[in-house]
């Protein structure tokens, strides 16, 4: 009997890793190490590959645009990630209840995340034109002049974090509503009858049964955050005065405007590098000590 | 693999070798991705293409090419190729330089560099072969509000980029913060860049030095150019910005924006808006009286593919597209037409009798200027549209262009 | 086994009644604490929305005007119709090729990435922790760059479009169904947040399968998996979305039209040379207009599924 299910067990490893990685390690980590070796290569894609050694690294060094795409890319990532799960989860809070009309919102507030991220991204940029757009014209009631929402350094990355945050709530959201789903509602039940408030049971009960959730809409936020790109490329390719470049923005256009197929794989392997980095950290700092990492 | 998959395989592999096979008619592979009103002209253009030679049939395929080219970049990267489409931005050179493109001049296509705009035929030429026959060339003007005018009191269109200024001045209005009608519209990206580059070729500036190796923008002309940006960016007259070109065509269209730097784009606009011809254009103002005229114009061109298995007949086809013949069509389509005697075919000149501005555009591409066509270019864009950018939020002209000019000496030698 | 989770629903249930009575006769508590903050909130989210619907029911003209109104004459209805006539897009092919890449690749994604996820969830194992970490990095490449590797492979893959046993010689995969579904059908994220809903099913459930005598593969089955039906319809959904909304692969893996997806139809009127704006957000409607459909059908999957979960 033992012996039975030790034999079901590996066989049952072996299958359902098997077939799954097999086709990552196919459509995925070979690609990866192909990008690995373009990145020591001068390719234009036009033309077979050269090898170069190290130097598209070197160059990388110096390319003061590579550190502003990074840097921008990082600011992108600190403030839209943790707003982002702060509003999603309040929303999930929200709408997590048995009342006629909250199946109405729940489908509302998801709307943004089905609607094709190039239409939405025209649609904002309609609103944010200067001197048509809604955005100006509404400020125009309480007489504050036009701005220059996507044409002025400072507020284009903030302009296009409010549109992508408002994108990519309803995700989130519907992840935090099926684990707040599974938690059952007896354990609320019986912090309510011992006195507990509703903040004391949401911070005591839900939040820390909410951490496998959390530690997948964290990790993955600040994964798909490091590879923004839709939007920026959509909205302002960049700019003004990169102001809005973005590393995976700089990275296509580095391979497919530039045809530079080499330098833009190097900076795909350093943004690897730099992800792999943070999303582990953020994944040991959220899973210490817990069952459920 | 399903049948289904077999049967679409099997139909690419049939695809490009069958017309090898049967000799008499040759079917070449045409990837086209335009406009609603650039399509209505190629299928027009292709018709009579396919009328006077028999012996060719055009299959066309609509393509995304991707903002970019990622389309055909990749299909060259992988060898699937078509037998010819079109190309534009700095990609002729770099394809050519790969050896991806024929040298057409084996075909004759030579003779037809008389009959063709110099500016949009120098698009096709590297290294003395020439890979590419233009099919659109879009000279920039002046587009401007007949009414605006009008009302403003201003007689005739800006002569001088100092008039040019003054108008902007005299047609702006406003209501407290909020500005009714704006003198001139500049569009965003890469409608910015083109704007400045014009400026820059008026000013009599370059972008690129003698051997493409460093940018220019920083000579006298160059600086000269930059300071007169700002000078419309602080007055408080441009509305600048918007990724769309449409915003600015209809803004001017409605007298919302009394003038803008636009291409004959604003003619369909106009049709589509059933709007009674409130447009006039102009050529662009120059900056001592007297001078001729400069204006920026960007070209479209179809290549042969190297890999082409009909090169002979792919010829034949690129030559026809950028004839008189073919190009009267795009004038049909309220475009100007690359054939510098287009406005005397028939079709032309009957589309004349209803958009007689559709002649001052065409004849605005005669010393019309594009930019440059090397490899380097695009890497030189990069550059020059933030530079560009930062001086309409208020950068001081002159450093944002040498600072430019340094930075563009790291990135070009790579 | 069935008693545990007949026993957890009863509890939960009852629970839930307890709870819900002694609200019943909050109303106030309920206008202030949900209606009124989701009403705001949903006017704020939708409006963007609500603004594509009203600049797609416009003439091209009219999508501009100033100042700007939510609703302009004449009202454009015949956008909707355009769209479906315009000669650049066969859409009503276009819609049926985007259903087919889209449900198929999410029906493969979570089959496959289920059976990954279970091992990974519920399995003590050296090397457990290092192919889990593996599996996430696979999503810290960008899309974008792996396009031109990808697009090689798939071009040789043997014996495929003409191909021989080493790849060399045809067309392989490109331009068929299998090379614009298979390549995505796995993917780091889904094995990642199906790893995370697996883990948080009680091990008792499954120790409980086999003293009862149930094969691994039937705690799978008929165990794990239909607990997890919130989170296999959310990722189902998830999935079938995002490829629905794909553009860049697509694009470049498909050349004919008998097999363009429906966002490449749309790009056609966005050009170099110009923009159909009114038609193009007609079209955003009504490639968005499948989408919304099936989240309002399979939400109560997602939401009111189970309560069951968490035990501890």
């Amino acid at each position: 009997m033992a012996s039975t299910i030790k034999r079901q067990q590996l066989q049952i490893r072996l299958i359902f890793l098997g077939i799954p990685l097999a086709w990552l390690v196919v459509f995925v980590v070979s690609p990866i190490f192909l990008i690995f070796y373009l990145s020591f290569t001068d390719y234009n894609i036009l033309s077979p590959a050269q090898m170069i050694g190290t130097l598209n690294y070197e160059d990388l060094w110096f390319d003061s645009l590579f550190w502003k795409a990074t840097w921008n890319t990082f600011f992108y990532t600190v403030v839209s990630v943790p707003l982002g799960i702060v509003f999603s989860l309040l929303l999930a809070v929200l709408v997590n209840r048995r009342l006629p009309g909250a199946a109405l919102y729940r489908s509302i507030f998801y709307i943004p995340v089905v609607t094709p991220l190039v239409a939405v991204s025209v649609v904002w940029i309609l609103i944010y034109q200067t001197s048509n757009g809604l955005a100006n014209y509404v400020l125009s009631w309480i007489n504050v002049p036009p701005q220059q929402w996507l044409t002025s350094s400072t507020l284009a990355m903030p302009s296009i974090i409010v549109m992508s945050i408002w994108k990519g709530l309803g995700f989130n959201m519907v992840i935090f509503l099926a684990a707040l789903q599974a938690i059952p509602r007896e354990l609320h039940e019986a912090a309510w009858v011992d006195g507990a408030g509703r903040f004391r049971s949401f911070f005591s009960i839900t939040l820390p049964l909410l951490r496998p959730a959390m530690i997948y809409v964290v990790v993955t936020s600040i994964i798909s955050s490091f590879q923004v790109f839709t939007q920026v490329f959509v909205m302002t390719e960049g700019g003004p005065n990169n102001a809005t470049v973005t590393l995976v923005h700089l990275i296509y256009r580095t391979a497919f405007l530039n045809l530079d197929m080499g330098y833009a794989s190097a900076m795909a392997m350093l943004l690897f590098v730099l992800l792999v980095a943070t999303s582990l950290t953020s994944f040991w700092l959220m899973s210490r000590n817990n069952y459920y990492a | 693999m399903t049948p289904r998959t077999l049967l679409m395989a099997g139909a690419i592999s049939i695809g490009t070798v069958a017309p090898a096979l049967a000799q008499d008619t040759v079917t070449l592979q045409f990837w086209e991705g335009h406009s609603v009103q650039e399509e209505a002209a190629t299928i027009e253009m292709i018709k009579a293409f396919e009328d006077s030679h028999p012996n060719i049939k055009i299959n066309r395929t609509k393509v995304s090419f991707g903002t970019n080219f990622e389309k055909i970049t990749t299909a060259v990267a992988s060898n699937t190729l078509p037998d010819v489409s079109p190309i534009w931005g700095g990609f002729l050179t770099q394809f050519a330089a790969s050896g991806q493109l024929l040298d057409l001049r084996q075909y004759g296509v030579e003779d037809m560099q008389e009959g063709i705009y110099p500016g949009a035929w120098s698009f096709g030429e590297w290294q003395g072969g020439v890979y590419g026959v233009p099919y659109a060339f879009d000279a920039r003007f002046i587009a401007y509000n007949k009414q605006a005018f009008e009302e403003a009191g201003i007689a005739q269109p800006p002569q001088t980029y100092d008039e040019l200024y003054a108008d902007a001045e005299k047609l702006t209005k406003k209501n407290g913060n909020t500005v009714e009608q704006y003198g001139l519209g500049i569009g965003g990206a890469d409608a910015l860049v083109n704007f400045y580059v014009n400026l820059l070729y008026s000013f009599g500036g370059k972008i690129f030095n003698d051997d493409e190796t460093q940018l220019a923008i920083d000579s006298d002309a160059g600086i000269k150019a930059a300071e007169y940006l700002s000078k419309l960016a602080e007055s408080g007259y441009v509305s600048y910005g918007g990724s769309t070109g449409d915003d600015l065509r209809n803004s001017v269209i409605t007298g919302r924006v009394a003038m803008i730097h636009d291409g004959p784009w604003i003619f369909y606009a106009e049709q589509q808006a059933n709007a009674d011809h409130p447009v006039a254009v102009a050529p662009m103002p120059v900056v001592k009286q007297g001078e001729k005229s400069v204006n920026f114009g960007s070209v479209g061109a179809y290549v042969v593919y190297k890999s082409s298995q009909h090169p002979k007949e792919a010829a034949e086809f690129v030559k026809f597209m950028g004839s008189p013949e073919a190009q009267q069509y795009r004038v049909k389509l309220l475009k100007t037409g690359v054939a510098t005697n287009v406005s005397e075919q028939p079709v032309a000149i009957e589309t004349y009798k209803e958009w007689p501005e559709l002649k001052t555009a065409q004849e605005a591409l005669n010393g019309s200027q594009i930019f440059p066509t090397s490899a380097k270019w695009p890497r030189a864009f990069q550059i020059i549209l933030p530079a560009a950018e930062a001086i309409m939020e208020g950068d001081d002209p002159q450093s944002t262009v040498e600072s430019a000019v340094r930075q563009a000496s790291r990135q070009l030698r790579r | 086994m069935g008693q545990t989770v007949t026993t957890i629903v009863d509890v939960a249930q009852g629970a839930t009644k307890v709870y819900r009575k002694s609200r019943r006769h909050n109303v106030l508590g309920n206008l202030f604490g949900f209606y009124i903050p989701a009403t705001i909130i949903a006017v704020v989210m939708a409006f963007p929305l609500l603004w594509m619907l009203a600049l797609s029911l416009r003439t091209e003209a009219d999508v501009f005007i100033f100042p700007p109104r939510l609703v302009t004459l004449p009202v454009m209805w015949e956008n909707f119709i355009e769209i479906w006539r315009d000669p650049r897009m066969q859409i009503g092919l276009e819609f049926w090729n985007t259903f087919v890449y889209a449900t198929v690749r999410s029906v493969l994604q979570v089959l496959l990435s289920s059976m990954a996820a279970f091992v990974l969830a519920r399995y003590e194992f050296r090397g457990r922790n290092t192919i889990f970490i593996l599996v996430l990095a696979t999503t810290m490449i960008p899309h974008e760059v792996m396009l031109l590797p990808l697009y090689i492979l798939i071009k040789h893959v043997p014996l495929a479009g003409g191909n021989d046993l080493y790849g060399a010689g045809g067309t392989g995969w490109l331009d068929t169904f299998p090379g614009l579904i298979l390549p995505g059908v796995v993917s780091g994220y889904s094995i990642f947040f199906l790893r995370q809903f697996f883990l948080t099913l009680p091990k008792e459930i499954d120790e409980a399968a086999r003293l009862d005598g149930a094969s691994e593969f039937g705690i799978y089955w008929r165990i794990a998996l239909p607990l997890s039906i919130p989170a296999l319809t959310t990722l189902g959904v998830f999935s079938f979305q995002f490829a629905w909304s794909d553009f860049m692969w697509p694009l470049i893996i498909t050349s004919s039209d008998h097999i363009k997806t429906l966002q490449l139809g749309l790009a056609l009127l966005s050009t170099i040379d110009g923009t159909q704006w009114s038609l193009l957000l007609a079209g955003a409607v009504v490639s968005s207009l499948p989408l919304i459909a099936i989240f309002v059908l399979l939400q109560r999957f997602i939401v009111t599924g189970i309560n069951l979960g968490v035990g501890k």
